[in-house]
């Protein structure tokens, strides 16, 4: 008699009755990512704005007229002078932020431009902050200064028209003309980012009712009872199986979904240029190439279900099933890692590589360039893993030494 | 009627020594392994009553689980009705209803999931299986919280859901592995009520305990097992007689330093 049905409806119901369950399999892959789509990236766009707006405090520090430099200070409402600071207080005084930078103005300055030399102007400034547009904003000036004495200093020399500066200047340009789309190139880039989430949530969703369904029965002293019902044991693993599956597919396919509302979000909210590259990429990315990602996470979640529940079945109670599960969680990260290494390429090997060869297919299919055999390749070998794992895990769960282990 | 023959269970020990069953001198630990049973075998016929009893680690417990098939035997064979059945797990499985006083409940699932799971799980149909529920919950007065997720029951109720799980496929062989320890005066009290019923039911009924009194009071046969080996099979007061003792406790301890020194002097 057929009971994989029935152990499927009794977890389904156990697991859905399950706080942490629902927040690893639901909340989780549903909220992360747009959170980190929308909150971290709102935070620091605003911090970036408020850091490009703030008004900068300077002080020119060197011997001499200094008339034209401060005036390019003085008459900015971005900057405020700061006037009469001492060299020696300089560092001090960047450190505890009474001063955001300093122009340490050479003695020579003046004489070497005015015989036609580089002056280099030092702009000390602390540097340490992520945001930190300081240098950017104080050396604007000074390259609009340096405009002004380039054109000067070629004008003196005869060249007058600024196509013929440029020229001078930089005769030669090497322009860049890729074969690759912008599918390809974004691809490259967005590709190698999506195996993190879809691949980490198939794992997380899948551990918590892993350790419920092997360990969590042993903890509960009710693995006796259901061993004596006259169920045999590939039946009682299946039902299991199919549940933790079940779980990390309902979390992966949850978190793509999330990402990719979130990547169009996040699009939209972008100024610039690339705006339009990107939303041509995005909008390159149809149905199709999200049920080929989706089907590899089938076998994905398969080879997750079976390892996770052979190590929940073998631990002694729900505590020592997690600790068990902590280096299989660095170990489902390493081939995620490996595949975004430069040089690192779907090919008839990787795609025998369980994890990796999801992963750099997902890329690919996002690219636009999936091979449609190594496709099918990769497909195959994860399946065949994951019915090793279910072979494995049945036979773990026949074992008396593993059963009763406490 | 189920029939225990001869039964033995070694049990390989890796890494840490020991099992934490074995006193220091123990016979049955061979270094590399443990022979839990070293020959146990016994009978109990319809309608009776089997008392298991014996000092901790003794190997009451891994009887109990051959018995009910949660572990193997290495030797020997468990008859049911005159048919071995050591081959066939899932036919033992149908007959007998097992029970411990340690043995959990689903925490999320409610009192009458617990019991349809398993009943299912036994392939009852549906109308039997409804049938059957509430015939059990209202004999055992549980219909007003039936519904109630079973981590929301106080001990006596779970003790109950427990019972009418073991009984809902209507089990014709019951094994309790110590079902009264760690339970309150009213869920020992709702058990023996259980147990007194089963018996004038023609069950046949085999019990593990601690409890020298429960032994005196409910069962027809007593059969101690000491250091995995069955030493005495018989009725209580066979027992007191065979040692010169009239109360039972000290016929218990006295047949138990008769074994020790028996196997001493071999």
């Amino acid at each position: 008699m057929n009971m994989i049905p029935t152990i499927v409806m009794k977890e389904l119901t156990e697991i859905t009755r399950d706080r942490k369950t629902l927040f690893f399999m639901l909340a989780l892959p549903t909220f992360v990512m747009p959170l980190l789509f929308y909150g971290v990236f709102t935070i620091a766009k605003k911090m970036a704005v408020k850091e490009r707006d703030r008004v900068l405090k300077v002080a020119i520090i060197g011997e001499g007229d200094m008339g034209a430099l401060r005036a390019l200070y003085a008459d900015s409402t971005q900057f405020e002078l700061v006037e009469n600071v001492k060299e020696a207080n300089v560092r001090a005084m960047i450190r505890e932020e009474s001063l955001d930078a300093a122009l340490m103005v050479p003695d020579s300055f003046h004489q070497n431009l005015q015989d036609g030399f580089q002056v280099e102007v030092p702009v000390q400034f602390t540097g340490a902050s992520q945001i930190d547009m300081v240098f950017r904003r104080v050396s604007e000036p000074l390259e609009g200064y340096s405009e002004t004495l380039r054109r000067q200093r070629l004008e003196a020399l005869g060249v007058a028209f600024s196509l013929k500066q440029q020229g001078v200047i930089e005769p030669l340009v090497a322009k860049q003309d890729s074969l690759a789309s912008s599918r390809e190139r974004y691809g490259e880039q967005m590709g190698a980012f999506l195996p993190y989430v879809f691949i980490i949530f198939t794992f997380f969703g899948a551990i918590y009712p892993a350790s419920d369904l092997g360990a969590g029965e042993k903890e509960r002293i009710t693995l006796e009872t259901l061993l004596l019902s006259p169920v045999n044991r590939l039946q009682l693993v299946l039902g299991k199986y199919i549940v933790v599956a079940l779980a990390g597919v309902v979390s992966a396919v949850l978190s793509i979904l999330s990402t990719s509302v979130s990547m169009v979000y996040f699009v939209k909210t972008l100024e610039g240029g690339k705006v339009k590259e990107l939303t041509s990429f995005l909008s390159a990315i149809d149905t199709m190439d999200f049920l080929q990602i989706g089907l590899l996470i089938l076998p994905l979640a398969a080879i997750f279900a079976a390892v996770l529940l052979s190590i929940s079945i073998y631990a002694k109670s729900y505590k020592e099933s997690q600790t068990y599960l902590m280096p299989v969680q660095y170990m489902v990260l390493v081939p995620v890692i490996l595949s975004t290494l430069p040089g690192m390429k779907l090919s008839y090997q990787t795609a025998l590589i369980p994890l990796l060869n999801v992963s750099l297919a997902s890329k690919e299919i996002i690219k636009g360039t999936i091979d449609p055999l190594q496709y099918v390749l990769i497909f195959l070998s994860t399946l065949a893993f994951a019915l090793i794992g279910i072979v494995f895990c049945t036979k773990w769960f026949q074992r008396e030494d593993v059963l009763f282990r406490n | 009627m189920i029939e225990a023959k001869g039964l033995e269970k070694v049990f390989k020990i890796k890494g840490k020594r020991g099992n934490g069953a074995a006193e220091a001198g123990d016979p049955r630990d061979e270094g590399k392994v443990f022979r839990a049973l070293r020959g146990v075998s016994f009978r109990c016929d319809k309608g009776m009553v089997l008392g298991l009893v014996g000092p901790n680690g003794a190997g009451k417990t891994t009887t109990l689980r051959i018995l009910s098939t949660a572990l193997t035997p290495t030797k020997g064979g468990i008859i049911i009705d005159g048919e071995d059945y050591s081959l066939f797990p899932n036919e033992i499985r149908r007959r007998i209803g097992f029970l411990s006083g340690t043995t959990g409940l689903y925490p999320r699932l409610t009192a009458k999931e617990m019991v349809q799971y398993f009943g299912r799980l036994h392939g009852m149909e549906s109308k039997h299986l409804n049938r059957r529920m509430d015939e059990l919950f209202e004999r055992f007065g549980m219909l007003d919280y039936v519904n109630e997720r079973n981590d929301k029951l106080s001990t006596g109720m779970k003790q109950k859901v427990n019972i009418v799980r073991t009984l809902v496929h209507d089990p014709s062989i019951f094994i309790f592995d110590e079902p009264t320890t760690g339970l309150d005066i009213m869920s020992v009290g709702v058990f023996l009520d259980f147990l007194s019923e089963s018996k004038h039911q023609n069950k046949t009924i085999i019990f593990s305990t601690h409890s020298l009194h429960e032994v005196e009071t409910l069962c027809d046969q007593v059969v101690i097992i000491n250091r995995g080996i069955s030493s005495f099979a018989g009725t209580s007061a066979m027992l007191k007689q065979e040692t010169g003792e009239t109360a039972l406790e000290r016929a218990f301890a006295r047949r138990i330093r008769q074994d020790e020194e028996m196997e001493g002097a071999a």
